[in-house]
């Protein structure tokens, strides 16, 4: 008799049970999406800057890149742009003056050292303001990194392979610096690399970019790297600014890892669509006003590149 | 009307349950208690158990149930994820029935080996391992304190995907997987006693340990009393913090141990967002991570703290 009562009152309990047990907490970001991603495409910024110091305090936002993390879809891509890109640079006229300039003078104008800008993220976040006052594009959270830490890095994760595939001429300079070939590079290699700039080739840096970060991509997920991820994650986490959870960046290398280095796509303003104006200095403007702004749409809907 | 009509048949049904003593004035479950170690949830969920650890008035098994005792050398056991991944783990059984579990989880720097020495050590059945592994910064378990609980511990080991020797993959979604296999694999151990049950892990595995316990308890197939974290840092995906909280919100909160280098940024910055965790700071001669942590010269003894935590959490 007390066995069928049981019985009957454990029935009914699994019924209710759901309603009388405290539920979970869910984990913060979790979703459908692959690595626990969010159900929405990320976009990143990621900034170099030319600052030599150990901090974050001045310099200019010297490689610009901004990554389309797609979750859903398992895709990866990265739209580069030229530093010399002449910009609107909102919120700073009062204290600065100036209400246009390059897009790398977007991240100096917005750095603590300046102090224009109180804006959240410093350089970065005025870089993000600038994104969204010119192209009404918003960008989700960013990544900058110093020349210094870029060559730690580098060094860290045990140098990158590049295939440079023109030659690399230095300003002023006529003979090349760096031969078409395979080359791997230490940190400082690197470096100079990313750095030497002819400013008649807006996009011959964007690409040099471009590599140095699939170089770095590759490396970071070569078997001899991977067991070391997460130290690498504890050393420089404090080293680099970002506005990027742990469990983010956690999710975007899970990401990242399964995404094979030839379907990672990457793009650039089209050259023919900018040209350099006849003012003093060099800056580049686009041909059409709103092509920036298209292309930018279609990279975040993932139609652009094809 | 089929509202109402379902409404009045459970307000029934709760009053048949109250009446007949099923429930209690807080809606838990009353079970005629049988032995020590209550398992009620089986009967409750209907989830398949071993037979040795089933209610005899559910299953009709004996009353009786054969105390097996296993021999201290580890035994082997492979067991499958939920996508069909083939896992194996090593069981360090106890010398005792029902016996506390610790599972312990690895980091990407090497496989379930890396805990070999610790398990011998926790499983406290003299099988410790006195050759030198320089690999390792313990080297052998000659140094280790004396194990203080006075009684041996069954344990659990098992190495994550694509992880033998040392991960070859940076797979923290399908690790998560793994872990809840292992965590469902060790309820089912020969020997192990379901409510005492802790986890202890370093660097992704300190985040799986503490993920393993808390998915624990969202079951009422087991109890996790309590999880030991070397250098966590949101690497599986999923912050620290939240699945911290998890336990925390348990009843009673499960204690976490965050041990971390002040040097290892990602570290400091996940056990300093779980202000209920014990927290304990490191400095030492280099920046140490996971189980870089476990040497001898370093103040508290971290094997020291463990044997605290075990201590905790059973007690409570």
């Amino acid at each position: 008799m007390i066995k069928n009562k049981l019985l009957y009152g454990l029935l009914i309990v699994s019924l209710i049970l759901p309603y009388l047990l405290p539920q979970p907490v869910q984990a913060a970001g979790s979703s459908g999406g692959i690595c626990n991603g969010p159900d929405e495409v990320m976009t990143i910024l990621v900034v170099g800057t030319d600052y030599r110091g150990p901090d974050y305090l001045y310099g200019m936002g010297d490689s610009i890149m901004v990554l389309r993390v797609d979750f859903q879809n398992k895709e990866v891509s990265v739209m580069g742009f030229p530093r010399d890109l002449w910009v609107v640079i909102p919120d700073v006229e009062e204290d600065n003056g100036r209400t246009h300039g390059k897009l790398n003078q977007a991240y100096f104008f917005g750095t603590k050292g300046m102090g224009y800008y109180d804006g959240p993220g410093f350089g970065a976040g005025l870089m993000q303001a600038t994104f969204m006052q010119n192209w009404g594009f918003e960008i989700d959270h960013y990544i900058v990194i110093n020349m210094r830490m870029f060559r730690n890095v580098i060094d860290a994760i045990g140098g990158i392979a590049i295939y440079n595939s023109s030659p690399v001429y230095s300003f002023h300079q006529n003979s090349p610096k760096f031969l078409i070939g395979g080359y791997f590079f230490s940190g400082n290699e690197a470096l100079m690399y990313a750095r030497y700039r002819d400013p008649r080739n807006v996009n011959d840096r964007v690409d040099r970019h471009a590599k140095i970060l699939m170089g770095v991509f590759e490396q970071i997920f070569s078997l001899s790297t991977i067991p070391k991820i997460p130290e690498l994650i504890g050393l420089y986490k404090n080293n680099i600014l970002t506005d990027m959870h742990l469990a983010e960046i956690s999710q975007f290398l899970c990401l990242a890892a399964r995404v094979k280095e030839d379907q990672i796509q990457f793009t650039r303003i089209p050259k023919d669509e900018l040209y350099i104006p006849d003012w003093e200095g060099f800056v580049w403007l686009e041909k059409e006003p709103g092509s920036i702004e298209q292309h930018l749409k279609d990279f975040k809907a993932g139609t652009w590149p094809e | 009307m089929r509202r109402y009509t379902s409404h009045l048949v459970v307000s029934f049904l709760l009053i048949v349950l109250s009446s007949c003593n099923v429930l209690n004035n807080q809606g838990e479950i009353l079970v005629e208690e049988k032995e020590s170690t209550p398992v009620p949830s089986a009967t409750i969920t209907e989830t398949p158990q071993p037979s040795a650890t089933l209610t005899p008035t559910v299953t009709n098994t004996p009353t009786v149930t054969p105390i097996v005792v296993l021999d201290p050398p580890p035994v082997e056991i492979n067991f499958n994820a939920e996508d069909g991944q083939l896992l194996s783990g090593i069981y360090y059984p106890a010398d005792a029935n029902p016996a506390p579990l610790v599972i312990l989880v690895h980091w990407a720097r090497g496989d379930q080996t890396e805990w070999t020495e610790i398990a011998l050590w926790l499983q406290n059945r003299s099988q410790l391992v006195r050759e030198p592994n320089y690999n390792k910064t313990w080297r052998s378990s000659d140094w280790f304190p004396e194990n203080s609980l006075g009684y041996s511990l069954g344990v659990f080991t098992f190495t994550l995907r694509d992880c033998e020797k040392e991960c070859k993959d940076y797979l923290p979604g399908e690790w998560l997987l793994d872990i809840q296999a292992a965590m469902d694999t060790a309820l089912e151990l020969t020997g192990v006693d379901k409510t005492m049950i802790v986890t202890a892990g370093a660097s992704i595995g300190a985040d799986g340990a503490v993920y393993g316990c808390a998915t624990l308890n969202r079951s009422d197939l087991g109890e996790c009393r309590g999880s030991y974290a070397l250098s966590p840092g949101s690497l599986l995906t999923i912050p620290f913090e939240d699945i911290a909280g998890e336990l925390f919100q348990n009843v009673p909160p499960r204690p976490i141990y965050c041990l971390y280098d002040v040097r290892d940024a990602a570290a400091v910055e996940t056990c300093s967002a779980v202000p209920g965790a014990r927290q304990v700071d490191y400095y030492g001669y280099i920046e140490n991570h996971g189980f870089g942590l476990i040497q001898p010269l370093l103040k508290p003894d971290p094997l020291l703290l463990l044997l605290e935590l075990i201590e905790t959490a059973f007690s409570e």
